[in-house]
């Protein structure tokens, strides 16, 4: 579990804090998207998940393992993965199996382990056969997946993604988002910022920031049908719940939350059932009146 | 077309063998090319000849991967003929340029020893992967921690160097391009309009490689990079060939040192 009180920071002792007072627990499997307009201090609250960065103020603990404190810092970057942005900045080897074995390299594994652990992280981002491969000849999804299991290498409880889908096409994010459904599955929990609020609906839970705060955390359907609220801090609420709400104006408000798009469709089509039902029920008036 | 550093997978002894032997043997031959004259040299090309043809690379193929740096050797050639004294060629006596003998040997067999020195790196950089030549090169550092210097931290900055080679050069492209579409077209104008114009190139390029640097250690941080030792893939292990290789280098080497 990864636990987080009072967490504040500031990068310049003379200017404002980044992050003030946040508190937080994130439990084993969960799907996190965490949003807010540029400069909230989403890239600052992820850097203290991996002890990139340490609190100025308050505490970061991941199972139990205190940031603050040095010794632990191995450890927590072994347990807690980050993706970046550009993955051409976060290759290091130079080939694909090289890249994967410099994680569990860093963690002084025997050569055998490192070995299978290459082996198994390749399997499951489905780039085995590209062993030899150099970094340099993959496409841009490919070159993500490849971050990913560099993570995977090192058996991570938590994989945290710093806007790593932002400039992927959209079979490449597919297959990404894909693939953190499966560890999701695997009980590993997945923190995902992210400025497209299609993904963040995917999570099992949205936090807003703002202001180097959380002003929102809760179940995605609820925080991102704020549409008033992400609207006022220059975010596009998702489409699906635009959808809704428009169906609302028309006078129909949905029965259940809807967060995908078979849900919506789904609660279109009993609503134009219902209306050409209501409709059945006044025609054969309307049609004797006529007569 | 091969440039230097083009790795070339084939299957052969010489791709087999230990990296530190072939790196040991380029080391070690590089200042003996220096230093023997024109049959020891012509015994050192037949030497990498025979070694490339182990290695299933083909002369011609070899060869041209000193095409990028012929323009260098025609002027080097050019200094030693022209400013070399010494008896002048009969033909061109009378002429006010002076042609030597002296400067036309000494000429052809410095030309002759560049060429074997590209040639020998080649061959090494034709035949191994650059994983293991960062692996060699880590071995053979090894000792420096005596002196507290770390084989692996300068293995890691040589292997980054070499990566970030082609993501350097992509970058320059698109800064090229990018200041094209605005004008400033690196193609045509002066030689010193171009000049002028590489150092509109210089400052976003040296921005994007600290910001890079910045991020890429970061990345590494957040994989758990401390500096010091730290487990490889594959560990290197010299096979009985190799210490034949080894011997035959020593061999061969103390042979043309002393043939001189």
């Amino acid at each position: 579990m990864i636990r987080i009180e009072n967490l504040s920071y500031t990068y310049k002792p003379e200017t404002a804090p980044s992050l003030h007072n946040i508190n937080l627990c994130i439990g084993e499997g969960e799907h996190i998207a965490l949003i807010g307009p540029n400069g909230c201090g989403k890239t600052t609250l992820i850097r203290h998940l991996n002890a990139l960065l340490l609190p100025t103020g308050g505490e970061v603990s991941i199972d139990g393992l205190k940031s603050h404190e040095q010794r632990n810092h191995s450890e927590i970057r072994r347990k807690v993965g980050m993706v970046f942005q550009n993955p051409d900045n976060q290759i290091v080897g130079m080939s694909v199996e090289e890249d994967v074995a410099f994680g569990p390299g860093n963690l002084r594994l025997p050569a055998a382990e490192v070995r299978l652990k290459v082996s198994k992280a390749l399997e499951m981002v489905g780039l085995s056969g590209f062993e030899k491969r150099a970094p340099v000849t993959l496409s841009g999804g490919e070159k993500q997946l490849l971050a990913l299991a560099g993570l995977l290498a090192m058996d991570p409880g938590y994989i945290v993604l710093d806007e790593a889908t932002s400039s992927l096409d959209a079979n490449s994010k597919e297959k990404v988002l894909a693939i953190l459904k499966k560890l999701q599955n695997q009980n590993i929990t997945v923190i995902q910022v992210t400025h497209n609020m299609e993904e963040a609906l995917r999570a099992d839970r949205v936090m807003l920031m703002a202001g180097g705060q959380i002003v929102a955390d809760g179940p995605a359907f609820q925080v991102l049908a704020e549409r008033e609220r992400l609207k006022s801090m220059g975010l596009a609420p998702p489409v699906i719940v635009e959808l809704m709400a428009s169906l609302e104006a028309y006078g129909h408000t949905p029965g259940k939350p809807v967060i995908t798009v078979d849900d919506a469709a789904g609660e279109i089509n009993s609503w134009l059932t219902h209306e050409a039902a209501v409709d059945e029920d006044y025609a054969p008036r309307r049609t004797g009146g006529y007569a | 077309m091969h440039d230097l550093g083009q790795y070339l997978h084939h299957e052969s002894a010489l791709h087999r063998s230990d990296p530190r032997v072939k790196l040991i043997a380029v080391l070690a031959l590089s200042p003996v090319i220096l230093h023997i004259e024109v049959p020891g040299l012509i015994m050192v090309g037949a030497l990498i000849l025979g070694a490339a043809l182990m290695g299933k690379i083909g002369p011609f193929e070899l060869f041209r991967t000193t095409r990028p740096v012929w323009p260098f050797f025609m002027m080097l050639f050019l200094v030693y003929i022209l400013f070399t004294p010494g008896t002048p060629l009969a033909p061109l006596a009378s002429y006010s340029i002076k042609i030597s003998y002296e400067g036309l040997h000494l000429g052809a067999s410095q030309l002759f020893r560049f060429v074997l020195l590209i040639l020998a790196a080649s061959l090494l950089t034709m035949t191994t992967s650059l994983t293991e030549i960062t692996m060699g090169l880590e071995h053979l550092l090894r000792p420096l921690r005596i002196v507290r210097i770390s084989s692996h931290n300068i293995a890691l900055m040589v292997s980054m160097a070499l990566r970030f080679i082609p993501l350097l050069q992509h970058e320059l492209q698109q800064i090229q391009t990018a200041s094209a579409a605005r004008g400033a077209d690196f193609r045509c104008g002066s030689p010193l309009d171009k000049i002028r114009l590489t150092v509109y190139l210089a400052t976003p390029l040296t921005l994007n490689i600290i910001r890079r640097s910045d991020e890429l250690a970061e990345a590494m941080e957040a994989r758990g990079y401390r500096p010091g030792p730290r487990t490889y893939l594959c560990e290197l292990a010299f096979s009985r060939s190799d210490y034949y290789a080894l011997g035959f280098i020593a061999v061969i080497i103390m042979f043309l040192w002393y043939l001189g």
